[in-house]
């Protein structure tokens, strides 16, 4: 079910009016209701991966539990690692198994052995990154001592399959979101306004902006040799919106879903294009897998403790995870080596933490010039990795760069009638909106008169929206 | 728990009452803005008074040129066709120059769309922003209980549509930029030349058109001469003699026009062509 979907504009209200009117007396049957209301909001787009869902809830309830009664350090890693194999065996077969196939005869191809494996025709199951990195942190948490494991299998279901962050984040800790499970939510006109506004504006980001520029971005990566190198670089920041107000959209929704019902997600993105660089980039873009890696993977891994070289080798590891973490693609692992080699400098010359606290023009309305070049080049080097994560093989992506270094800049039409650069507008007012945000969660969270700001925003949504062809969000591949 | 509900409703009205605002505005501006399409431009003209109008679809529109048609026989007409304008859309048209101007003959382009019986998809969006007007609901209605949505729901047409008459077209009419066919007089040239292809027109069924039959009383009962015919096509061997029974006054130029490099298609004219096919036409229809 898709959020910007008349299925879900019915679901929601009938979940919403059943969990505060008819079940507010017992958490029991509020938790309940809520791993019904998300078996069906998952089942509603393919019922029989459903029974992924459930297993991993299974496997990892159990394993949680074991690990409690096991005091015997040798069964509780085994414990651990059967969690980890289960969840990213799924993972690995869903996502990644054709991939390793296809780069395992490749690669005997190239020593003249041709070896004859077809690939399987397997659909991936949506969301299946999020649920399972949300359980397995559960798993290693518990296994870590941090957590107490749960003996409420409901409210265990319910952490795990929660349906505003189920298929698509934020990747929530079982030490944020599984204990506010265990109390009775009571409702909070407040918090539930909050909760409104947040869905109203990532709407907006997705539908106006994220749409609109998809449409663009779509038709110049699809036809990318007929498009001078105006057009392309266009089309380059058009996915850099795409991509940002489709799935800080989402998560906008996700966040404001989960508040009506009264519960509070992590923050997932915060104004990422207004970073000065590249670290200030990921702390602020997609903040739940950044800092999910960074606590599962990279500080495990020895994070930036050691010598030049552990440096180095962990922080390739972490992005080229991450980008594989994306898809079972050569363009994800490449995007996500570029993000390795925008960093280093950063991190080897201890420059990758001077802006962690304050956020960009504090005490002004407009940055400062070396802020704002930051920020600019800051973004340019996102947008130019984007290139490999929209493009479908690095070829394509060598060939759309290729183009926009040929420097015709003549303003096309894209498709029959309309001009490459009419969409420029909307963009525009998105930043002049979020640099008046930026030292608020979102836009919508903090102004004078709400009612009306609302009401236009929604207003904008339907006569800017784009309608046409209902987009998924992109998200929900990886 | 009651006032976040109330607090919803009240949002959701509010929101209704500024979509009827933006309603009201796009509307007006399709009124009083630059003339985009063929409807604005008709209400915007003051003098009214013409020899002749053509109406018709695309292959009307590029194909017949009232500039020439003024230099060579001296009428003055418009060419009120428009891309894949069918019976329905050409009525409305008729009933809308019939209110609007003096006209002493009307020439209608017609070919395999006779036969059409219910608006066509694209050509129809053109008339949404007028939908409020009577003549042309009531016409509307008669084929689908979907237009009452088109006319209630507050912008629901210019969002639907949005591609035809929503914000950008909408902002272009605002900002005075006019369609670029009013300093053709309506016509609008195609370019290019035909490479291959031959014609794959079905045949025609033997069957009056009700559409068709209504606006011919229509003019009849306005004492305006009406006139029907048939645009020409690359290769053609379609049989267009049935028209003969069910209209008067009907001229086949279908196959009046051999030359491929007089052709953009096989049913489009280019821009030298029109001019061959015009001559041919006032010839032929005007000295009749």
């Amino acid at each position: 079910m898709l959020f910007n979907s008349l299925d879900f504009a019915i679901f929601l209200p009938i979940v919403f009016i059943l969990y505060w009117f008819v079940l507010q007396k017992s958490i029991k049957y509020q938790n309940s209701l809520i791993v019904i209301a998300s078996y069906v909001f998952y089942g509603w787009w393919d019922w029989r991966f459903l029974s992924l869902i459930i297993f991993s809830t299974c496997v990892d309830y159990f394993i949680g539990w074991s690990l409690l009664k096991k005091e015997s350090k040798k069964k509780r890693k085994i414990l651990l690692w059967v969690s980890v194999l289960v969840n990213i065996g799924f993972l690995g077969f869903f996502k990644y198994f054709n991939f390793f196939l296809e780069n395992f005869t490749n690669a005997f191809s190239f020593f003249g052995v041709e070896l004859k494996i077809s690939s399987l025709n397997i659909i991936l199951p949506v969301g299946i990154s999020f649920y399972t990195f949300q359980t397995l942190s559960y798993t290693i948490d518990v296994y870590k001592g941090k957590l107490e494991p749960t003996k409420d299998f409901i409210a265990f279901a319910a952490f795990v399959s929660f349906f505003p962050q189920l298929v698509a984040g934020p990747i929530e800790r079982a030490t944020n979101l599984l204990s506010q499970f265990f109390k009775r939510q009571s409702f909070s006109y407040a918090n539930s306004l909050l909760g409104l506004r947040q869905i109203i504006w990532g709407l907006f980001k997705k539908i106006v902006i994220a749409d609109n520029c998809a449409q663009y971005a779509n038709e110049i990566f699809n036809n990318y040799q007929d498009y001078s190198s105006l057009t392309l670089l266009l089309g380059a920041v058009y996915f850099s919106f795409q991509i940002y107000g489709d799935f800080s959209g989402y998560s906008d929704i996700a966040i404001g879903t989960a508040r009506l019902f009264g519960f509070k997600l992590m923050k997932n993105f915060a104004y990422p294009y207004f970073s000065r660089d590249i670290a200030e980039f990921w702390r602020r873009w997609h903040i739940s897998l950044s800092t999910w890696f960074r606590d599962y993977l990279y500080i495990p891994l020895g994070g930036s403790r050691g010598d030049i070289l552990m440096k180095v080798k962990n922080v390739f590891i972490i992005f080229i995870v991450s980008g594989f973490w994306h898809g079972a693609n050569w363009t994800f692992i490449i995007w996500g080596a570029l993000n390795a080699i925008y960093f280093l400098p950063l991190l080897l010359t201890k420059r990758n933490r001077r802006y962690t606290t304050d956020t960009v023009a504090q005490n002004s309305y407009l940055p400062s010039f070396p802020d704002f070049l930051s920020i600019t080049f800051t973004y340019f080097l996102t947008v130019f990795a984007w290139i490999f994560f929209r493009s479908e093989s690095l070829n394509k992506a060598y060939n759309y760069i290729i183009g926009i270094f040929h420097f015709q800049f003549e303003i096309q039409r894209i498709g029959l009638e309309r001009y490459s650069v009419e969409i420029l507008p909307l963009i525009f007012i998105l930043l002049i909106i979020e640099w008046n945000s930026r030292n608020i969660e979102f836009p919508l969270s903090s102004v004078k008169k709400p009612l009306i700001a609302e009401s236009l925003v929604l207003a904008m949504i339907i006569v800017f929206g784009n309608y046409s062809d209902i987009q998924s969000f992109i998200y929900f591949q990886f | 728990m009651r006032k976040f509900i109330k607090y919803v409703l009240i949002l959701i009205l509010i929101t209704v009452l500024e979509l009827y605002g933006f309603d009201l505005f796009f509307t007006k501006v399709y009124y009083e803005g630059a003339p985009r399409d063929k409807i604005s431009w008709v209400n915007s003209i003051k003098d009214g008074r013409f020899d002749y109008v053509l109406l018709g679809s695309s292959r009307c529109i590029n194909h017949l040129q009232p500039k020439l048609i003024e230099n060579i026989c001296g009428k003055k007409g418009l060419n009120l066709g428009y891309a894949a304008s069918g019976p329905v859309e050409i009525k409305l048209m008729l009933k809308k120059v019939l209110n609007k101007f003096q006209v002493d003959e009307v020439y209608i382009q017609v070919d395999l769309a006779y036969n059409d019986l219910k608006p066509d998809d694209l050509a129809r969006v053109v008339w949404m922003p007028y939908i409020n007007e009577e003549d042309i609901f009531h016409e509307l209605i008669t084929y689908d209980n979907e237009y009452y949505f088109y006319k209630g729901i507050p912008f629901y047409r210019y969002q639907l549509f949005e591609p035809k008459i929503g914000i950008r077209n909408m902002s272009l009419a605002l900002a005075g930029k006019k369609a670029t066919f009013i300093e053709e007089l309506g016509f609008s040239p195609n370019f290019g030349v035909l490479k291959n292809g031959t014609s794959n027109l079905k045949e025609l069924s033997d069957s009056e058109n009700p559409i068709f039959k209504s606006m011919i009383e229509l003019c009849k009962s306005n004492n305006i001469d009406l006139y029907f015919f048939t645009a020409p096509i690359y290769d053609d061997r379609t049989d267009f003699n049935i028209l003969n029974k069910y209209l008067p006054n009907y001229f086949d130029f279908s196959d009046s026009v051999s030359k491929k490099y007089l052709f953009s298609d096989v049913y489009h004219l280019n821009k030298q062509g029109a001019e061959y096919f015009t001559k041919v036409f006032c010839q032929t229809v005007f000295s009749h």
